[in-house]
């Protein structure tokens, strides 16, 4: 078990979605303020910069992880997380997944479109997306499992040694 | 730990103990370098630990019974999730 990468991957998530939440609050009220007439443009120049939350998330789950040195303090970092918000990680991970995989039968439904007519696009990516879901869905499974009893094993171990 | 009201990190903890365990008591300084902490936080924690009757804190610190039990249990804990000495030098 590499806990190192766990708690890459769960720092990260984590600070993702604050990071996205303030970018959606930015994102809304410059929208409002393009409705009410006091802003023009902004709100496109920054709904285009939909990465940079993903990017500081990655930068500062990173930084911190320098901190962290080696598998045990990583196994604890990690285990104090899962103690606050059990199961953020597998979910948000899963729901990455699934995005990732929304991304790509989109991408080959609009490559595909080029040689095929428009109207199937949608039906084509939606097709594509739940073929490609419910393959990694079933392979996901055993991983899941053991995720969760990772997870419960955790939650029960830093019952054990909070101070 | 930014706050002395805040939490303190799990893995600082057994670093701090580790570290006296190995070496036996130390000054704050000696302790907060071998730690790689700031001196300030290094301090913040020792006086937690202090408070939870981890180490004692004197010219020197060094781990207490409980401290020393606190640690045997932390390393329990992650023999039990599989991890172990060997997986650090990877």
């Amino acid at each position: 078990m590499r806990f190192r990468k766990r708690l890459l991957n769960c720092v990260e998530l984590r600070w993702a979605k604050r990071l996205y939440v303030g970018y959606a609050v930015v994102l809304y009220s410059l929208y409002l303020a393009e409705a009410a007439g006091l802003l023009k443009g902004v709100a496109d120049g920054v709904a285009g910069l939909w990465f940079l939350p993903a990017l500081a998330a990655a930068v500062i789950a990173r930084r911190k992880l320098l901190k962290i040195m080696g598998e045990q303090e990583a196994a604890l970092a990690l285990m104090e997380l899962v103690s606050k918000d059990p199961y953020f990680c597998t979910a948000a991970e899963l729901t990455v997944r699934a995005i990732a995989l929304f991304g790509a039968s989109l991408l080959v439904a609009m490559v595909a479109s080029y040689w095929l007519r428009n109207t199937i696009g949608i039906v084509l990516s939606l097709t594509l997306f739940t073929l490609l879901y419910s393959r990694a869905t079933g392979r996901e499974l055993k991983r899941l499992r053991e995720e969760l009893e990772l997870v419960e094993r955790m939650k029960k171990a830093y019952e054990e040694v909070k101070l | 730990m930014k706050r002395s009201s805040s939490k303190p990190d799990l893995y600082i903890v057994y670093r701090l103990l580790k570290i006296l365990k190995e070496h036996g008591p130390l000054s704050k300084t000696s302790l907060a370098l071998y730690a790689k902490l700031n001196y300030q936080r290094a301090v913040a924690y020792l006086q937690h630990l202090s408070d939870a009757g981890l180490v004692e804190l004197e010219k020197e610190v060094a781990l207490t019974r409980k401290g020393y039990e606190t640690l045997e249990k932390l390393e329990e804990v992650l023999k039990n999730l599989g991890v172990t000495h060997r997986d650090n030098q990877k």
